[in-house]
């Protein structure tokens, strides 16, 4: 499947989630309609963890193999991460406002988020200091690795620590859930993210390896 | 109903904004391949 089949089918699949959060999805009681930030928010924020993940996993092939292509895809993963987590705090702020009358609060989760934006903002700055493309590599899986630390303890903020960001409605334990319909409508949104980050690492390394060629035909010339 | 009309505009913002971005940095680099192509073509350099 090419990554324009992906393209399309991303498209179908937001017109889609589109659908589910304003159609399908029911009016929650005491938020209102400001609470259909919720499907995207939060959809961002896991695809976000899933695209670090990727990080972490080709860091450590990258580490076993010393195979540049890990390392292309960690790179790539880490900004589309970065974009990911970009979304999800921006949509969280817009949601705060007028549920929670503040912009922002410096509760665990939040600020393991925002740490998190910062530790992957720093990776891909990392990146762009360091010229030889070996050294680099290694720098930046080392770097990746540990800050995909952050992941598992700010997934796990809301269920070991009182916060004022709400608790877990999703595989929170016996006193969460969600309507149905709603965790229908997350579930197609959740989708949906999964096509788009499909097609955008795609994109994205298609972007990569053309940089690749340009650099070997760049020194192929200067070399003459 | 303000707040969530600008939360979505954020997401498909972003989103098409750097999807975009990607596109004509895709269309430069290609552009800059065939440039160094043909310079490697006319100089006779193996690649």
């Amino acid at each position: 499947m090419t990554n324009k089949m992906v393209g399309v089918a991303s498209l179908m699949g937001m017109v889609t989630a589109l659908w589910a959060v304003f159609v399908y999805a029911p009016n929650e009681a005491t938020m209102g309609v400001v609470q259909r930030i919720f499907y995207f928010h939060v959809s961002a924020g896991m695809m976000g963890y899933f695209a670090f993940f990727v990080v972490f996993v080709s860091g450590i092939a990258f580490l076993v193999n010393r195979d540049l292509k890990w390392d292309r895809v960690a790179r790539c993963s880490a900004e589309i991460g970065v974009l990911f987590v970009t979304v999800n705090i921006a949509m969280g702020i817009l949601w705060a406002k007028p549920i929670w009358g503040i912009w922002w609060t410096w509760d665990a989760r939040l600020t393991l988020q925002l740490l998190l934006w910062i530790l992957f903002i720093s990776y891909l700055m990392l990146g762009a200091y360091i010229a030889d493309p070996l050294k680099r590599a290694s720098l930046q899986a080392v770097f990746g690795i540990l800050a995909f630390i952050d992941v598992p303890i700010n997934y796990m903020a809301i269920r070991w620590w009182r916060t004022q960001h709400p608790s877990p409605v999703i595989a929170g334990g016996t006193d969460s859930g969600l309507d149905p319909d709603m965790y229908i409508a997350f579930m197609i949104t959740l989708a949906a993210f999964m096509l788009l980050y499909a097609y955008l690492l795609g994109h994205r390394l298609a972007v990569e390896r053309t940089r690749e060629d340009v650099e070997y035909f760049e020194q192929l010339v200067h070399s003459q | 109903m303000n707040w969530l009309v600008v939360a979505y505009s954020v997401f498909f913002i972003a989103i098409f904004g750097y999807t975009l971005m990607m596109s004509r940095k895709q269309k430069d680099l290609d552009r800059r391949i065939e440039e160094l192509r043909s310079l490697i073509k006319d100089s006779n350099i193996h690649e």
